[in-house]
């Protein structure tokens, strides 16, 4: 027989007990089930779930030995096709990752932009396979641009760098969007002529994630 | 009217609402004195949210929208920029403790507000440093950035600035580690160049010179 909760007899603690099944605390306003927090019996993790019911729309999910997801988290990585001849006499160019891996709450557009759903921190990496490069191209740089800010990173000579003309830089920032505001790739270099391209796969990726 | 909870015919289950509007919530107290409140805030579009205290909206510490995005508004979370050049700072092998003289934002007031973060609670961190030089020459041929935490030195980035500076004598270097930290451990970054002598600045502006850092788990 399940056990009665203790409420009536106990100020300090409440016990839930299902006997089986799930057990939970529904959050309703005006009959509308809005959350559900509890243990999902099917797996005894505990959870947190938009609406009626574990194990539907869980925003967080907590496992006994400890490890946490939250599945429907911002988070995405896309990565590059091949963009021929994007740069190279000053050109600054915006960087396309047409091909997601994942895209966990939709907020990478697909092509180049993500768009910060809530205001909060954000944790972003990009890395560039640059290619094409000549003894010309003794200057540039990789802009991460968002709402409020210019990030300017990897300013060298990208060909002194280079290997036949192949070169690869890296970036990685924690910074504080509002909701709505983007945060594009930008990529310039000068001096040369427009023969400068950026490299197709997980070569060029650029991937990001809410922190808090 | 207000829903009476099931409490007493369900064992399982509490079901709380407070009817047509307002907060749902558990109220969590010890001695009469709020210390955390978790619900569904009416005012913060039915947001899920944990909250300090006797109020949701007032010292959240987690907060769930309806479509899965937490944030966590008193998370460790800090990043630091220099706005100016700091000239002449290395180039002969000095050291250059980066001085940072601006934040964009310090959630939890952890980033001391020049040069030091200092672990509120133990953990595991990450960091993430951006570093710009100028006035580079061609005898700078050996350059680091490193992350000095209380427990160990993480030398990263060990370039030959010299030979890809750019037209203008400028480099770029950038590392991000991911470490354990005890509560009141310390975190600086060091900028190094070397082969030369002490003309080497790093540059502010624009965060190309920029230090940032959150606490994972």
């Amino acid at each position: 027989m399940a056990t009665k909760n203790a409420i009536s007899n106990k100020t300090q603690e409440l016990a839930l007990d299902s006997g089986s099944g799930d057990v939970f605390v529904q959050f309703n306003i005006n009959g509308t089930g809005e959350f559900r927090i509890g243990n999902d019996a099917t797996d005894d993790t505990f959870r947190i779930s938009q609406g009626s019911a574990l194990g539907t729309t869980d925003t967080f999910v907590l496992k006994q030995s400890g490890e946490r997801t939250i599945p429907l988290q911002p988070a995405f990585s896309a990565y590059a096709s091949a963009q021929a001849n994007v740069t190279g006499d000053g050109t600054l160019y915006t960087l396309q990752f047409a091909n997601e891996d994942f895209d966990q709450n939709n907020d990478f557009d697909g092509t180049s932009t993500f768009t910060a759903p809530v205001t909060g921190k954000y944790q972003f990496n990009v890395g560039i396979e640059i290619e094409g490069l000549t003894s010309s191209h003794t200057n540039g740089r990789v802009d991460f641009v968002t709402s409020s800010y210019k990030y300017q990173t990897y300013v060298k000579n990208p060909y002194a760098a280079s290997a036949s003309g192949e070169n690869y830089c890296t970036f990685q920032c924690l910074t504080d969007l509002d909701a709505s505001d983007t945060v594009i790739v930008q990529q310039v270099v000068y001096n040369g002529t427009k023969v400068v391209d950026i490299a197709a796969g997980r070569n060029s990726i650029f991937s990001g994630f809410l922190v808090c | 009217m207000a829903t009476k909870n099931a409490i007493n015919n369900k064992s399982g289950s509490l079901t709380v609402d407070p009817g047509a509007s307002g907060d749902s919530f558990v109220q969590f107290n010890i001695n009469t004195t709020g210390e955390f409140r978790i619900g569904v805030d009416d005012d913060a579009s039915d947001a899920f949210k944990i909250s300090q205290g006797s109020a949701l909206g007032s010292n959240d510490t987690f907060i769930m929208t309806a479509n899965g995005e937490r944030t966590m508004p008193l998370q460790c979370a800090f990043q630091a920029y220099r706005a100016t050049n700091a000239d002449n700072v290395t180039g002969d092998a000095t050291q250059y403790t980066i001085v940072f003289t601006n934040e964009d934002f310090d959630q939890n007031g952890d980033f001391d507000g020049t040069s030091t973060f200092t672990a509120p609670v133990t953990g595991y961190y990450h960091f993430n440093l951006n570093v710009r030089y100028n006035d580079l020459t061609a005898s700078h041929t050996n350059s680091s950035i490193q992350f000095v935490t209380t427990a160990q030195t993480y030398i990263c980035w060990t370039r030959d600035v010299a030979a890809t500076r750019n037209t203008g004598d400028d480099n770029s270097a950038t590392a991000s580690i991911f470490v354990p930290m005890t509560a009141a451990d310390t975190c600086t970054v060091i900028a190094r160049v070397i082969g030369g002598t002490k003309v080497v600045d790093v540059i502010g502006g624009n965060r190309d010179t920029a230090f940032s850092g959150f606490l994972v788990c």
